[in-house]
């Protein structure tokens, strides 16, 4: 993870070590489970059983009162209908019969298992359970009130294998504990192994080079007490031992050649035979004391970023309920736009605050922002988790906005500076890498916690992980920060007028970027949790639903660009995620389950996975001249910023749609828009192609 | 810390944090299975009660001058020893006044408004309901206009559920430990192997190091380095020696003070 080449011995046994945890975590979690369906199944069977008497009971009695009439048992009507209603409403019970006293079926609804007719001989016993093929069957007499004979008998049949069913309901909680753990295990591995191992090997290789050649002007910070560390304090005294004895008798010869007495003259021939052997060959400090150099990571900065973005990502499945639950009427908006309005205002105030964020990391140093924005963050979940009505959450989500603006710059910041222009997008791509991971383990655990713990103990939770963060950047960022190659970019209004006056560019932000944000923050954001809420899924399902986009983006993603690239597209991607994202949106016209939406939200992962990278690098090119004359960097600061339109909008314009049409339609509303866009965006380009004439030329 | 157990904890953690985590999210499966199992059996005996009720007020009787209902209640608390109460409460004209009661002294006591809301609203079907000792199931009484008139309640014993649910926990509890033991065997079992080479290789860096700090004879040389990281080192050796030889016959002619 460090921005050299790792040391060749460090990458197989980081690899075998991931293997290890994995195997470990997939031999536990199988083991854990398989453990628990042998104890439930053990425990509910009887439960069930109970539940099977309680039903062949009311069923019993309503056969008795027909009997009672005097209807004999061979001859009563709708049975089958009857038991047919009681049938499908215990999802248990797969069977129900009546038999007369001789054995044979008289009425009976669900396939009956193998076996049954020699049960059924075999048993008149009221109130005996047996196990027939894979039911558990229950036997109850039927007859008449006063204790008359029995007539026949009703037999309940449980699906035996019920039990397991449910089980493999949390197949999917487990997988996806799984998952979050392979990928904590991932950061954590990565954090450890970087710091124990990766950093302080390629380190000493470094130095030792460097000694090699007679550098031993460095030294190596280094505090651990491992085998690493130990050695590295040898080669650290090593180092200041020649220092020391170099400048000493450095000393001595400046000294000698300063007096002329016969003594001076021979100290001076026998200390020239010594020190002109070292002079052309070593390179001490000055001072005779080296510099302390630590080596710096990407890890440094990844790390403390996924625990904040998991931290904000964990109130991602449930902030729509929850600011419906201290929803409070606003003049000039619907409830449907006020449960929106905290998201929008967030997306503004981030918007808002990011090129604050950008002067300030500059100013201040990355290390004091991120502290900075930690410190609000804090203030921000806290004040949130405890808001009374919805005013307050406005400002403390507001709050939250703008930490996450100062945090999410000043890690772009460190990475800036640490960075070269060679290597820029490979720091990036580990930002952006701990985001969409973060985001993953943060809405699906996230979902887990509110369903526990409630909405409130969740949002306490995620500043507890920003204190964590914060100690983290107070302990790894350098309060001395290295100046960064290449000076941030000031953006002004005439570089956002300049740019919207190319028309391509404009038609870009407005058919590609900004549906492509409207979509996302209404319907993944806004619409997903509050619509798999109304269909009855728990918090958890909700995570897990939502988790789906975060999935498909990090592991699609890659793949996308890699195929892009080596196919060199850049525009049949967006057209083709913008199809993809929309019709995501659209398939609630024909499915609007649970199942339909999580399709959609995978479908949305997908189009954002193929068309996100490929619209930011269509960007340069569709304004090459603007490029030329403010530079890529600025182009794209305006291109982040213009796109938060869409985010803004999102939740407010489906809030909008959601009034007027319904949730599942709003949802297919903001596909069609998305779908649309991209059908003008695709005649646009095909008639005024990506370049002007002249760029062409 | 030595550099084995220190990765080793870290993936104790991981292990201790995904296998609790699974344990608790099979703990809850089974509470909500077990309540729900439980609580649909005392539905389907409210459905009885339910029944013959709604038999009666179909006739035109008013539910607080239905006769049997008294009876009926008491059938079926003497019919399940887990079912503490059950209680048959009106909405038209008696205002969530409890009617009827297996416990007398509820009877013309109010009803919760959370049970005479549940009882109105028109899809519903059955509601549950928690107190402190028990748990309940509630059922709305619909007369011949389609309209509720009352509600059924039955309250059953929370001790029996939790009494199985804490047993489960501490069964659930026991397991994960056991494979949470045997995972750290294999764990540690696994980064020993998986870091020997490193750390064998540092300490014997780290040795060879230290005796030329001491101005022996290495004991990592060209000849003996294995790994990439000790011939590497070996040759690094044999450079620094010869900086450190040229201090140290400088230090033995006395042309640096002792001290240093």
């Amino acid at each position: 993870m460090a921005v050299n080449a790792a040391t060749p011995f460090v990458g197989p046994i980081r690899a075998r070590l991931f293997g290890l945890t994995i195997v470990l975590l997939l031999a536990s979690l199988i083991a854990v489970s398989f453990d628990a369906l042998n104890r439930f199944e053990a425990d509910l069977v009887p439960e069930m059983d109970k539940k099977a008497v309680a039903v062949g009971q009311s069923l019993t009695k309503d056969i008795q009162r027909a009997l009672d009439y005097g209807i004999p048992l061979d001859k009563l009507v709708g049975v089958n209908e009857f038991f047919n209603v009681t049938k499908d409403s215990h999802a248990e019970i797969k069977y129900l019969s009546v038999t007369d006293t001789a054995g044979n079926v008289l009425f009976s609804v669900g396939d009956a298992p193998g076996g049954m007719s020699d049960y059924v001989q075999s048993t008149m016993q009221p109130g005996h359970s047996g196990v027939v093929g894979q039911l558990l069957v229950t036997s109850l007499a039927v007859q008449p009130s006063g204790g008359a004979q029995p007539v026949g008998a009703l037999h309940v049949g449980v699906d035996q294998k019920f039990v397991q069913k449910k089980l493999e309901d949390i197949i999917f909680d487990v997988a996806i504990v799984l998952l979050v753990a392979l990928l904590i295990t991932f950061e954590l591995l990565l954090f450890l192994m970087t710091t124990n191992i990766s950093r302080p090997i390629e380190s000493v290789h470094r130095l030792m080079s460097k000694v090699e050649v007679g550098d031993f002007r460095q030294t190596l910070e280094h505090d651990s007490r491992d085998e690493v560390g130990r050695f590295v304090h040898t080669l650290n005294g090593i180092i200041l031992e020649v220092n020391a004895h170099y400048r000493n008798m450095e000393a001595k010869v400046n000294e000698a050649l300063a007096d002329s007495s016969e003594a001076a003259v021979q100290l001076r021939k026998k200390l020239s035979a010594h020190f002109f052997q070292l002079h052309d060959r070593v390179h001490t400090a000055k001072d005779a004391r080296p510099e302390e150099v630590r080596e710096k990571s990407l890890v440094d900065v990844r790390t403390p970023m996924f625990i904040f973005i998991f931290a904000e990502e964990l109130s991602r499945s449930f902030f729509p309920l929850y600011v419906s639950d201290l929803y409070r009427p606003v003049p000039g908006l619907t409830q449907d736009m006020v449960i929106g309005l905290p998201i929008s205002l967030f997306m503004l105030f981030v918007a808002i605050g990011t090129p604050f964020a950008g002067i300030w990391t500059d100013r201040f140093g990355s290390r004091n922002i991120f502290l900075a924005g930690a410190i609000l963050a804090i203030a921000g979940f806290v004040g949130t988790g405890l808001a009374p009505d919805l005013y307050h959450l406005l400002l403390w989500r507001s709050l939250t906005a703008i930490a996450y603006a100062l945090i999410t710059m000043s890690c772009q910041g460190y990475i800036v500076a640490m960075t070269t222009k060679e290597n820029r997008a490979q720091g990036m791509a580990v930002f952006i890498g701990a985001i969409m991971v973060a985001a993953i383990c943060g809405t699906s655990i996230g979902g887990v916690l509110a369903d526990r713990l409630g909405f409130r103990v969740t949002f306490f939770m995620s500043a507890v992980l920003s204190i964590i963060a914060a100690v983290f950047v107070y302990n790894t960022f350098q309060r001395r920060q290295a100046e960064s190659t290449q000076a941030p970019p000031k953006l002004r209004l005439v570089h956002f007028l300049q740019l919207l006056g190319n028309v391509r560019f404009a038609a870009l932000m407005l058919f590609g970027a900004i549906p492509a944000k409207i979509i996302l923050t209404g319907f993944l954001f806004y619409l997903t949790p509050l619509y798999l809420n109304e269909l009855g899924n728990s918090q958890s399902e909700i995570g897990r639903g939502m988790m789906v986009y975060f999935i498909v983006m990090v592991f699609g993603t890659p793949i996308f660009a890699r195929l892009a690239d080596t196919f060199g597209l850049r525009f049949l991607p967006v057209l083709v995620g913008g199809i993809l994202a929309g019709g995501g949106g659209m398939l609630m016209f024909l499915w609007d389950d649970t199942l339909g939406v999580i399709l959609g939200v995978g479908l949305l992962g997908a189009g954002h996975a193929l068309s996100t990278a490929p619209l930011i690098s269509m960007v340069p090119s569709v304004c090459a001249r603007e490029v030329d004359a403010m530079g890529q960097t600025t182009v794209l600061g305006v291109f982040r910023i213009l796109e938060r339109v869409g985010s803004v909008a999102g939740p407010f314009l489906t809030a909008f749609l959601v009034a007027t049409l319904g949730s599942a339609h709003a949802i297919a509303a903001l596909g069609a828009l998305v779908l649309g866009s991209t059908v003008l965006l695709g005649l646009f380009f095909l008639i005024a192609g990506t370049k002007t004439a002249e760029e062409a030329a | 810390m030595k550099l084995t157990p220190k990765i080793s904890l870290t993936i104790l953690v991981i292990l201790a944090f995904a296998i609790s985590v699974t344990a608790l999210l099979n703990y809850y499966k089974y509470q909500s299975t077990l309540r729900e199992l439980v609580q649909s059996r005392f539905v389907v005996v409210g459905l009885d009660l339910k029944n013959a009720v709604e038999g009666s007020v179909s006739l035109g009787i008013p539910l607080s001058q239905t006769e049997n209902i008294q009876e009926l209640l008491g059938r079926v608390k003497a019919s399940d020893e887990q079912i503490l109460s059950a209680e048959v409460f009106g909405i038209a004209g008696t205002k969530g006044i409890r009617l009827f009661s297996t416990d007398p002294a509820n009877v013309g006591q109010a009803a919760p408004a959370s049970w005479v809301t549940s009882a109105e609203k028109e899809d519903s079907e059955s509601w549950r309901f928690d107190e402190d000792a028990a748990f309940g199931v509630g059922l709305p009484i619909i007369n011949n206009f389609n309209k509720p008139v009352g509600g059924i309640v039955l309250r059953y014993s929370r001790a029996y559920q939790q009494g199985k649910i804490d047993a489960m926990f501490d069964a659930l509890g026991r397991s994960a430990l056991v494979v949470f033991a045997i995972a750290c065997g294999l764990a540690f079992i696994g980064v020993y192997v998986f870091f020997r080479p490193i750390s064998s290789t540092f300490t014997r860096m780290a040795a060879s190091l230290n005796s030329l700090v001491s101005d022996e004879a290495p004991t990592l040389t060209e000849a003996n380095a294995e790994t990439p990281a000790e011939k590497h080192y070996a040759e690094f050796q044999s450079k620094t020696n010869k900086v450190l030889e040229v201090l140290r016959e400088a230090k033995r002619d006395g042309l640096i003070e002792a001290k240093d």
